[in-house]
């Protein structure tokens, strides 16, 4: 899979796409109502701004916000696959989030290198400190 | 990022999710009443993420259609099962959203105690006596 560089069309249509898929897969969750629904939708309404805010310290940590989003949305496609309900809307929502996965990963590949040496390396970087 | 190869990953993901949906009894409901609908068929509602019932009361012994009013726009469904038993139900209502009604065709339950349940919402469940 081809690399994407930064500030080119291709990785702001990623990017885009990306918020794109987080807002919807986060307003369908919250249509669903109920408590649990409603900060599954929260949450990934606020991974969608962390993805796009023009902050220091948010881009600094974009890499981390990247992997806790593949990380939410398989723990969203892990607990409909034991527990949630089959049907349309259920379906159209993991749709969205195996492509919201698919892009990410992109992103981490193309930015972000191997995850797991970037972890250590923060937490040896926060051991020092 | 050499480890992590995105497309394996993605596909074993959506054969997960594809895999999820085979294999589960497939959904019913009426959106209309049934020409032969009894007057005296069990009825229920959900409205505020909650069913107006805990406990319903049907016939034992002979199929019958179970009136489901979904009085809010969150989808709900109804689903029957076995006392006990989160799987394989006696009855999978289709999940909609209201405001709006669906009639679902019950098969014939053995006298005895049952659970009925939104599969969206786990939280909404009620105890279905069959007599």
């Amino acid at each position: 899979m081809r690399m994407l560089r930064p500030g080119s069309p291709a990785a702001i249509a990623v990017r885009i796409a990306i918020v794109a898929l987080t807002v919807a897969t986060g307003w369908i969750h919250l249509t669903l109502g109920g408590l649990l629904f409603t900060l599954n939708g929260a949450g990934y309404l606020v991974a969608a701004v962390a993805m796009v805010a023009p902050f220091a310290l948010v881009m600094r940590l974009r890499w981390l916000i990247r992997l806790g989003l593949v990380g939410y949305a398989l723990a969203a496609i892990v607990g409909w696959y034991l527990t949630g309900p089959r049907y349309d809307v259920a379906y159209i929502a993991k749709a969205i989030e195996i492509g919201l996965i698919a892009l990410l990963l992109l992103e981490i590949r193309s930015y972000d290198g191997n995850p797991l040496r970037r972890v250590r390396r923060t937490v040896a970087a926060l051991v020092r400190a | 990022m050499s480890a992590v190869e995105v497309r394996p990953i993605v596909a074993l993901l959506a054969v997960v999710v594809v895999l999820a949906g085979c294999g589960n009894t497939t959904a019913a409901g009426f959106a209309e009443p049934p020409a032969s609908l009894d007057p005296n068929s069990p009825t229920l509602a959900a409205k505020d993420i909650a069913f107006t019932k805990a406990e319903l009361d049907v016939p034992a012994g002979r199929p019958f259609i179970l009136v489901f009013e979904n009085q809010e726009s969150v989808a709900h469904n109804v689903s029957i099962y076995p006392e006990g038993a989160s799987a394989d139900p006696l009855l999978l209502g289709v999940v909609f959203p209201g405001p709006a009604t669906r009639w679902y065709p019950v098969p014939a339950l053995a006298a005895g105690t049952y659970v009925f349940k939104c599969d969206v919402h786990p939280n909404m469940t009620g105890t279905l006596r069959a007599s």
